[in-house]
């Protein structure tokens, strides 16, 4: 992408003010997209130098797109702030943290493994009462879930496939989904197995890229995007994921691509990517379990919601489970979890998370849906911080468990 | 300038600023098509420290410039370069609403569209309505008495303040006006301030006029195939004393162009359409709307579409208010004039401007407040050559020299700012500068406040 001609586009109209959840808590231009655009224009005709300042500001953004839907110019704010945090990597490096984070852990499985095994540790026995001992990480650890007992990548290698009428579909294991919500890829393969699908786990894929992207590690996303495209055979036409951002993520890796001898791949790839609730909406019959009757609210994650369009499908999903949603305010407003975003900006992050709760709090919903596992991290833990303790799910559990629950 | 000494003071007083250029960049624009880089951004949090940054940038000569949203589409935030930004964002509260007395007071960051939810959450109606009001400021509203569709029947900005604090140039803070709606007690200020464009000095806190939320509203949609048949149905309805909450004009180009982005089923072949909306008593509403379709009918409109329900009025309005997107997304760059002519002669205006915009061979879409006379005629580059730059300027040039020729003003409500600032001589004698600029040096002999701007 011409970054210059793409920054261009900006009308300075100020529309994506009303509705930057960060501009709205912060109201300092640098937290608004028409900030960052600017700030790209002018590092890309080389009238300034990203340094610390400009760095700050292009991580003040939660990649959640709402500037997107309403900008008249149709500026693709989301590849900018990307592409200039590439920038920035490229020039100055990371951290040591960040890089081991990024580059030898994240996007390896099996290390990830070995990680998990340490945070499980570290929940069960006293470590953790140690790390309580430092206030400002006693309250951001408090995001994480309780660690189960085995990931969803070891769950699979205990269970064999099942032969499926329909053919077979290709299932990309998010990290999230794999470390902290097995459940939840449980209930993928329960649902899809029940529409007649052979389910083909995509077990020598890694990590989507999405945290390298979002810090500029971009050849080591393209590593990483090598391999998972290469861990679907040609043949399976679908490749479902339960997790907004990997969702989305995958089917941007063209942008990854743009201009070298993978593109094609990469395109061919990506238009076979699609989320699970869409696909078992759209192209399966659904089996009719028993009728849950839960008063749930379900929240759309940025990247379901506006990076694939996504809106409607899990709202079926709620309704064929015999469950009555109850809509929420601003259903479409990012909940601040955003990646790492919530640590790292704990504060501001919190801010937006109590709005959510308290949109959620005001529908009196028993239970919160989101097709997101990342979103579900954030809002759980709102929820006990903010409010009360209620379930999150993700929608193919409900079906999930109402075909459980009917015995079928 | 000594811009160090005036931030000595700042930072000895923990006031919120920034002067990396990584940081002033993002406030060095606004949405006209003009930029310069301010030497420091400062935050102030109430009106002393507002008074405290402008004490010390008149004591050392350093320009200020007041920023809302920056919103403007006439650079009015342009300041000087190297100068100050008061970015006034950070004061945002609704200070009170007072049901009793149907007033408002709030900060000058307020958005006007916040202010809006919380007054209708009440039952109450703050009608100015700028196309930009979902991210503009009151206080920019009030500097260049914005207006929007509401203000045929219901009057600009103006209309709506009923006091003011101002902190002037050397930082001494005046208050004026309050909970009255009669009041002539001394001169008035509030007309001097509003519309100063940041010249005069800078509004902290305004107390507003409220009124009671309207029954109903109905929309209608009348299309012409002859741009003097809509222009003859304004006049008609308003000599039969209906006085409508909206009359909005839309013309064959910019009902294209909307239609592309978000489909209300508008005729594309049509010369143009009013969107017409009535309010207030529902039984009222329902006689007024007979009437207005009937006058519609008999003007020569050749069809007239009344919205059913809540849903398809929405759709229309969501059109109308796309209409600067939908123009964005066919040019490089778009330049909004907004010149205002006597209602009579708006379709001579709306002619006029296409026939210059064709001589020049810029596309040019035009949206009007036909009500009450207000021109955006918008002209979309397509090349950003200099060439075309210049072309337009020599467009702009002659659609000011004929609304000045029509009996008509400059600008409506978007105000002069800088890119207008060259026509004022066309519009006002040799004296009237005078007298403008003697009331500007009165107030700010130091010329900190907004000194490139208008004058
Ligand atoms: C898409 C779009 C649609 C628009 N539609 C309309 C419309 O329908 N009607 C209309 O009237 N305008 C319209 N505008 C223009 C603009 O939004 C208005 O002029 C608005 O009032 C500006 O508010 P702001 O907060 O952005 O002020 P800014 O742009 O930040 O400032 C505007 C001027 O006011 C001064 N100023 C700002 N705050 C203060 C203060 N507190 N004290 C003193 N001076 C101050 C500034 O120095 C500047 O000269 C539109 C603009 C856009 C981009
Ligand atoms: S909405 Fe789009 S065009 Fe308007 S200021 Fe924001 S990024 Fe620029
Ligand atoms: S992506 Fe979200 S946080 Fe980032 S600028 Fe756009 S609206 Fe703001």
């Amino acid at each position: 992408m011409n970054y210059a001609e793409e920054a261009n586009r900006c009308r300075r109209c100020g529309m994506c003010h009303a509705v930057c959840p960060l501009y709205k808590a912060e109201r300092r231009e640098q937290f608004v997209a028409r900030g960052k655009v600017r700030l790209t224009k002018i590092s890309e005709e080389g009238r300034i130098e990203l340094e610390d300042r400009a760095k700050t500001t292009l991580y003040n953004c939660l990649d959640c797109r709402a500037c997107m839907e309403v900008c008249p110019a149709g500026v693709n704010v989301s590849r900018l702030v990307k592409g200039m945090r590439k920038k920035i990597y490229d020039k100055h490096g990371d951290n040591l943290l960040m890089n081991v984070a990024l580059e030898h852990l994240t996007s390896y499985p099996k290390r990830m493994e070995l990680a998990r095994k340490f945070l499980k540790l570290y929940q069960t026995t006293g470590l953790s009462s140690l790390v309580q001992l430092v206030p400002s990480l006693k309250e951001k650890e408090k995001i994480l879930p309780a660690i189960p007992k085995r990931s969803f990548r070891n769950e699979l290698k205990a269970r064999d496939v099942r032969p499926g009428k329909k053919g077979k579909v290709a299932y990309f294991i998010s990290c999230t989904t794999d470390i902290l919500y097995p459940q939840v890829g449980e209930a993928v393969l329960e649902v899809l197995e029940a529409c007649g699908y052979e389910i083909y786990p995509m077990n020598d894929g890694t990590c989507c890229g999405v945290p390298q992207v979002g810090y500029g590690h971009v050849e080591r996303a393209k590593e990483m995007a090598l391999q998972n495209m290469r861990s679907v055979p040609d043949d399976i036409g679908y490749i479902l994921n339960d997790c907004a951002t990997c969702g989305s993520a995958l089917k941007e890796y063209p942008e990854l691509f743009e201009g070298t001898e993978h593109e094609e791949l990469a395109q061919n790839f990506a238009k076979r990517v699609m989320d699970i609730s869409e696909f078992l909406i759209k192209h399966t019959e659904l089996p009719t379990g028993e009728k849950l009757g839960i008063q749930v609210t379900y929240h759309d994650p940025c990247h379901l919601n506006r990076a694939q369009n996504v809106k409607q499908e899990p709202r079926d999903i709620i309704a064929h489970s015999g469950s009555e949603l109850i809509e929420m305010e601003n259903s479409g407003q990012c909940c601040g979890g955003a990646g790492t975003f919530g640590i790292t900006h704990f504060d501001l992050s919190q801010k937006l998370l109590k709005q959510k709760v308290g949109n959620i709090k005001a529908t009196g919903a028993e239970a919160v849906v989101t097709g997101c596992p990342a979103c579900r991290m954030q809002i759980a833990f709102g929820l006990k911080s903010y409010y009360k303790d209620i379930p999150v799910y993700h929608p193919v559990e409900l079906i999930a468990r109402s075909i459980r629950e009917k015995g079928m | 300038m000594d811009l160090q000494a005036f931030l000595q003071v700042i930072h000895s007083k923990n006031i919120e600023v920034q002067c990396d250029p990584q940081d002033t960049s993002c406030f060095a624009y606004d949405a006209a098509n003009l930029e310069s880089l301010p030497g420091a951004v400062v935050f102030p949090k109430d009106t002393q420290e507002v008074s405290v940054i402008l004490e010390a940038a008149n004591r050392f000569k350093v320009p200020v410039t007041p920023r809302g949203a920056g919103t403007s589409l006439a650079g009015g935030t342009i300041g000087i370069p190297g100068g100050v930004a008061l970015n006034l964002t950070q004061m945002n509260q609704i200070i009170e609403i007072d049901e009793e007395n149907l007033t408002a007071i709030v900060q000058p960051g307020v958005v006007t569209y916040e202010l809006h939810q919380a007054v209708e959450k009440l039952g109450l109606f703050y009608p100015p309505d700028p196309g930009s009001m979902k991210m503009s400021t009151i206080g920019g509203n009030i500097s260049v008495n914005a207006g929007g569709p509401h203000c045929f029947k219901y009057g600009v900005t103006k209309d709506y303040i009923l006091g003011m604090e101002i902190v002037l140039a050397d930082g001494r803070i005046i208050r004026f006006g309050g909970k009255y709606i009669k009041n002539v007690s001394g001169l008035d200020l509030g007309s001097l301030f509003i519309g100063s464009e940041g010249t005069l000095g800078v509004v902290t806190e305004a107390t507003l006029r409220l009124i009671p939320m309207p029954e109903t509203k109905r929309t209608i949609l009348a299309v012409y195939n002859d741009l003097d048949e809509a222009a003859r149905t304004v006049s008609d309805i308003v000599r039969n004393k209906i006085v409508p909450a909206t009359l909005e004009l839309m013309d064959q180009e910019s009902m294209r162009l909307i239609e592309r982005i978000r489909p209300a089923n508008l005729p594309l072949d049509a010369a143009a359409a009013i969107l017409i909306a009535v309010d207030g008593p529902a039984s009222q509403v329902e006689k007024e709307m007979k009437l207005v379709e009937t006058l519609c009918l008999k003007n020569g409109a050749r069809e007239v579409r009344v919205a059913r329900d809540d849903k398809e009025q929405e759709k229309l309005w969501e059109g109308r208010r796309s209409a600067n997107g939908a123009m964005s997304q066919n040019c490089k760059a778009m330049v909004v004039e907004d010149a205002s002519v006597p209602r009579s002669k708006l379709p001579d205006m709306i002619r006029k401007c296409k026939e210059i915009a064709e001589r020049y061979h810029i596309p040019c879409a035009i949206l009007g407040h036909s009500g009450d006379g207000n021109v955006h005629p918008h002209l979309l580059l397509q090349e950003l050559t200099q060439e075309e730059w210049e072309r337009a300027d020599k467009a702009v040039d002659e659609i000011f020299r004929a609304a000045l020729d029509l009996g008509g003003t400059l600008t409506g409500e978007h105000g002069i700012g800088l890119v207008k600032k060259k026509y004022m001589n066309w519009q006002f004698s040799p004296d009237t500068m005078d007298l403008m600029r003697s009331l500007k040096n009165t107030l700010d002999p130091n010329q900190i406040l907004n000194r490139n701007i208008m004058l």
